[in-house]
């Protein structure tokens, strides 16, 4: 029993970090699908003549989503 | 000195004899009651913070996204912290832990009630707030713990019971508050009066019982005294935490809480709109959301108590796994009947899947002091209540229906279920017994 306490927890800390790899994945994509119908919808009224410019949050998950 | 101190706090066979046949009068149930109304308070101020929103965005020209965005804060805050506030309940004792947490709470109350600016009301609420709540819902389950030498599960379920009574009550208690004194002086007030009540909480409330020269409940003729002080409790102290980082099972209780978590607060948050939005009156779909709170006390009271006498891992199995299917009667739920039989059949699960922590903790590290243990467990649900709090206004916005945050919360809650496969056995402690005092 006594080898169990120099033990790294492997498997705990493997679990902990598949749970935060999703999670993390979930929200960047939901961050860029928001980010990119905020975009959407800019351009749509720049059409019309407002102009605004990208913010940078919003490039940023475009940026690290490959689906969007 | 030693010998001094164990004369007096070895249990007597009279006074052992008398506490068999009085367990009602144990000072462990005051200590539990202190609990149950820490408890109740704080997470219905939690709870309650919708009753909140419109008040505040009508009297500052904030939208709903930036006053809820200080909830976030908050809930982040109370989480990142909630593993400080565990191990100061541990180094310096719960109820100085708590003193703290009850003057930091005044003090946010009062200055959100006198916010002017958004910045402002981020701190007062967001930040100190989110601190008091850490420092005043971490270190009391595990203190009361140490009041329990055995049968931990009955204590836990009352105090988990707390969590939805209290609730239910404080958010008539606000919505008169609010009607008849503005949010203003509603915050004040609760500052001023919840202060008083933990204040004089906390001056019946004691560490642990051998500190107040008292025994645990549950304590047998055979138990010796567990060192609870000193030096010796010290150096223990970090020996024991270091052994239960590496047990897979530590990492495995907070993945499990977060993933909980993440589960039930996508419902909690979306069931009135999503009810709204498939044609329920508003009314009705406050009565789903009212349903959960009351159907789950059963659940949350029995789960730690079935917990103790048959093991957490099966109570973490059914209620993970029922969790995560009952939310699939919600895809196709259109009717006041549908919501309504969701609720009943949601609610056992999501009661019972809180309450077995505390237990479980026993279980596997037996008596030794589980602060820090806990605030990890609460740091994960923390972010998972966050996090899952988030995903279905985004799902809506962009899908305009809550199937996909339907789904997810399914997902969380089924994974959790599948983690509880790679939980040790309960039955054996995972790592060595917590020692006694020494004759």
């Amino acid at each position: 029993m006594q080898n169990n306490y120099i033990k790294i927890p492997y498997y705990g800390i493997s679990s902990i970090g598949i749970s935060i790899l999703f999670s993390i994945i979930i929200l960047i994509y939901l961050g860029a699908a928001v980010s990119s119908e905020r975009k959407n919808n800019r351009e749509n009224i720049e059409t019309i003549g407002n102009s605004t410019e990208d913010i940078w949050w919003e490039n940023g998950f475009l940026f690290m989503c490959p689906l969007h | 000195m030693v010998g001094k101190w164990i004369s007096f706090y070895v249990p007597s066979p009279l006074k052992m004899k008398f506490l068999n046949k009085n367990n009602l009068l144990h000072y462990s149930w005051i200590i539990v009651f202190v609990a149950v109304v820490v408890q109740g308070v704080g997470s219905a101020i939690r709870m309650s913070f919708g009753v909140m929103i419109d008040p505040l965005a009508d009297s500052f020209g904030w939208t709903p996204g930036e006053v809820g965005l200080s909830y976030g804060l908050m809930s982040i805050i109370s989480a990142l912290f909630s593993p400080v506030a565990g191990w100061l309940g541990t180094k310096y004792g719960a109820k100085k832990t708590m003193f703290i947490g009850s003057f930091l709470f005044l003090v946010g109350m009062i200055m959100t009630g006198n916010t002017q600016t958004l910045l402002g009301f981020y701190i007062s609420y967001g930040v100190l707030f989110g601190i008091s709540q850490s420092m005043l819902l971490v270190p009391i389950i595990p203190a009361v713990a140490t009041w329990f030498r055995r049968h931990l599960g009955i204590a836990t379920g009352i105090i988990m019971v707390s969590w939805s009574l209290g609730p239910a009550l404080m958010i008539q208690l606000l919505a008169v508050l609010l009607e008849n004194n503005g949010w203003n002086n509603t915050f004040i007030i609760i500052g001023i009066y919840g202060f008083g009540i933990l204040i004089i909480l906390l001056l019946i409330f004691k560490n642990t019982p051998e500190q107040s020269g008292r025994i645990p409940f549950g304590t047998l003729l055979g138990d010796k005294p567990l060192i609870t002080s000193g030096e010796r409790f010290n150096q223990l102290q970090k020996s024991y935490e270091s052994y239960a980082y590496k047990t897979n099972s530590f990492w495995n209780l907070v993945n499990l809480h977060f993933l909980g978590c993440v589960g039930h607060a996508i419902i909690l948050i979306a069931i009135i709109p999503l009810a709204i939005s498939r044609g329920i009156n508003p009314i009705t779909a406050a009565g789903i959301l009212s349903t959960i709170s009351l159907v789950s006390v059963s659940t949350r009271f029995l789960g730690p108590i079935l917990s103790d006498y048959f093991g957490s891992k099966i109570i973490f199995f059914v209620s993970f796994i029922g969790q995560g299917l009952g939310v699939l009667l919600l895809i196709n739920a259109t009717s006041v009947m549908d919501f309504y039989v969701f609720a009943i059949i949601w609610a056992i699960p999501y009661g019972g899947e809180g309450g077995p922590f505390p237990v479980v903790n026993r279980q596997y590290y037996g008596h030794m002091p589980m602060g820090t243990i806990y605030g990890w467990q609460i740091l994960g649900a923390g972010i998972g209540m966050a996090i899952g709090g988030m995903i279905p206004g985004v799902i809506f916005d962009l899908y305009g229906n809550y199937n996909i945050a339907i789904y997810l919360s399914a997902i969380f809650s089924i994974a959790g279920g599948i983690l509880v496969f790679f939980l040790n056995n309960t039955k054996e402690s995972l790592i060595p017994d917590w020692p006694e005092v020494e004759n």
